[in-house]
């Protein structure tokens, strides 16, 4: 890979400038309580459109990374995560703030995360070429067991709502056939529909309705009213902070570890891993005051998430097969701004290293503008919402009609608004329909692929070892959730019918 | 309305339209509706669990919903709305100044507020004004302080 070409491309003024902006705004997004960063790259995605690939792609990934360590910030400073990623972050971090170390909590996070981002780089770029070469030798029926195992994954991750996280992606999938047949190229599904006809259901239009407008519409149906929080008094103590996480290079690279495994898996995400990684230490040192302002308890989850983050772009940029809805975004970002997955991509020119670079330097940006500034983006958890809200639709809307330049867009983005309130309403998973709307494509395509090898070898591709495994797999993920669920549920009901 | 009243409408919903979608499929050559049928009747078979287990948990009634707030869930559908009828009315920028210092203060009735809503809705505008204008300018089609109808 041409790296030094890349470097060259990354260190121009204008993709430094992305990268310090697209960081500080990720930052701001972060802090917002339940905005992270699938949030934020829905909103700006579009608005990049005009924008040239690597200061676009460069402002984009920034933001991705940033937004997690903005909830970190907010969640060590006055107890609010800013995404479920951030959840754990609060068990250590507030009594710390708490203790007046909140300087030393959000310096220690910021390096720990910047570790944890970078090694997972590392591991991207090192370890996704390999799998590009088993990419290559993958069949149509392989490609295809693959999509529906990486959305039963996601949808069994759906805790007490199986059925509903299934029936989510194959809607997901539905949504992707309306438009244009992707083998005979004759249009289905239009209802006669020039908008339909002509753009069919678009990813981009779906992810700004479910992500953006679901939650502005779900701030104004629950109105709440902004409460005086009490933030943290910051001290000046970063230095503190800093020496501790260099002083704790195990733990932290152990987390980072824990967080790559999981960003592997498709389904598991942030939300997980940060969970996963503070159990993990804990359960390492049982007895070092866990809960009570333990600098590890704060660096643990944040180096994991960061690493997840990262290391989720490893199916979605080898096999184009997204395992959340985060790296779905990135996935769809690097495709609009005219980059591809798979094996071309990892062969790729400049662009592609100076996006790998952009993605290793905004871990370093975004930890130094954290530290800095802690104190201002902690402020995002107080904004209103309702002043967030409106602007939210407002960006939501000029987002939805920059994909296309079409009103249809908007009517869209504001139905599937509709959609996505229920889902948040609800608590349901928004993944598995961002999932199933973007792996549908794939997934027919391959589906159809499969089929026509069949009728001219005359033997079924879906009989061979591998989609046999994936076919178990995702039955099995699927039917042992669902089982425990239907097993509490009779339990429930017998309960209620004994007086 | 209660959250399961939303649920059993939302399965209703599905169904309905599952039945539309379906509906088409013989309007189409075979192979153009393989996958819509490998994936569609699925779908409807988990829309009617989903249905039956909801309406079931409805007539046990074993456990208390929390009901929507459907006033003001109706106020957050007709502020979308309603910026769409003011994008098409007053054409991009004005709508958005107008909508972002009028929307907050009808949702909080704080009128000492106005002006930082204000401020709030030129500074977003200009902002995307400056955005667009950066690339092709196509999200302007009619200027940036194009007024419409006058």
């Amino acid at each position: 890979m041409p790296w030094m070409a890349g470097l060259a491309l990354i260190v121009q003024p204008v993709n430094l400038f992305a990268m310090v902006f697209g960081s500080a705004v990720g930052l701001f997004i972060g802090t917002l309580p339940g905005l992270g960063p699938a949030f934020a790259l829905t909103l700006f995605l579009p608005l990049t459109f005009p924008l040239p690939t690597v200061p676009a792609l460069t402002f984009l990934v920034s933001m991705y990374t940033a937004a997690v360590y903005g909830g970190a910030i907010s969640a060590i400073l006055i107890n609010v995560p800013g995404h479920p990623g951030n959840i754990a972050t609060t068990f250590d971090g507030f009594p710390m703030a708490r203790q007046g170390r909140a300087g030393e909590a959000i310096a220690a996070v910021g390096v720990a995360g910047a570790v944890g981002g970078i090694l997972s780089v590392i591991v991207l770029t090192v370890v996704a070429p390999l799998v590009v070469d088993i990419a290559v030798k993958i069949s149509p029926a392989d490609y295809f067991m693959l999509a529906v195992f990486g959305l039963s994954m996601v949808s069994a991750t759906a805790g007490r709502h199986v059925i509903e996280g299934l029936l989510l992606g194959g809607l997901g999938f539905l949504f992707s056939t309306v438009g244009e047949d992707p083998i005979t190229g004759s249009y289905r599904f239009t209802y006669g529909s020039q908008y339909l006809l002509s753009n069919g259901i678009s990813f981009s239009v779906v992810v700004v309705g479910l992500f953006a407008l679901g939650s502005a519409f779900l701030m104004l149906e629950e109105r709440h009213l902004p409460k005086p929080m009490e933030t943290a008094r910051i001290r000046h103590d970063f230095w503190v902070g800093v020496r501790q996480a260099l002083t704790h290079p195990v733990e932290v690279l152990r987390s980072s570890v824990v967080g790559v495994i999981m960003g592997v898996v498709p389904g598991l995400g942030i939300a997980i891993s940060n969970i996963a990684a503070y159990l993990v230490e804990s359960r390492w040192r049982p007895n070092a005051g866990w809960g009570e302002g333990n600098v590890v308890g704060v660096m643990a989850p944040e180096a994991a998430d960061n690493a997840t983050l990262i290391a989720e772009l490893i199916p979605a940029f080898t096999l184009g097969i997204p395992g959340a809805a985060t790296s779905a975004l990135m996935l769809d970002a690097i495709t609009v701004h005219g980059l591809q997955p798979g094996p071309s991509f990892f062969s790729g020119g400049a662009e592609v290293t100076a996006f790998f670079l952009a993605m290793g330097l905004s871990q370093i940006v975004f930890a130094i503008l954290g530290i800095l500034f802690a104190r201002f983006f902690a402020k995002g958890a107080e904004v209103p919402t309702t002043v967030l809200a409106p602007i939210i639709i407002v960006m939501g809307c000029v987002g939805a009609y920059a994909i296309h330049g079409a009103i249809g867009d908007i009517v869209l983005a504001l139905i599937f608004g509709g959609v996505g309130y229920i889902i948040l309403k609800m608590r349901w998973p928004l993944a598995p329909m961002v999932l199933g709307t973007i792996l549908g494509p794939l997934a027919e395509d391959n589906y159809r692929r499969a089929l026509l090898i069949a009728q001219t070898t005359h033997q079924s591709p879906f009989l061979s070892p591998l989609p046999i495994a994936l076919g178990i797999l995702s039955i099995a993920v699927f039917v042992f959730p669902l089982i425990g669920q239907v097993r509490d549920w009779r339990a429930r009901l017998r309960e209620t019918a004994t007086p | 309305m209660t959250t399961r009243g939303l649920r059993i409408l939302w399965n209703v919903a599905i169904l309905a339209g599952m039945g539309v979608y379906i509906a088409r499929f013989g309007k189409y050559p075979l192979q153009t509706t393989l996958f819509p049928r490998l994936v569609g009747y699925p779908v409807l078979a988990l829309a009617l669990l989903s249905l039956g287990r909801e309406v079931i948990a409805l007539i046990s009634r074993h456990s208390a919903e929390p009901r929507l707030n459907l006033p003001q869930l109706a106020l957050a559908v007709a502020f979308g709305l309603a910026y769409l009828a003011l994008w098409q009315l007053l054409g991009f920028a004005l709508d958005t100044i107008w909508f972002l210092t009028v929307t907050p203060w009808i949702l909080s009735r704080q009128t000492r507020q106005l002006p930082v809503y204000f401020g709030v809705g030129v500074a977003t505008a200009a902002l995307f004004s400056f955005l667009f204008h950066l690339g092709s300018g196509a999200i302007l089609p009619r200027g940036i302080f194009n007024v419409g109808w006058i």
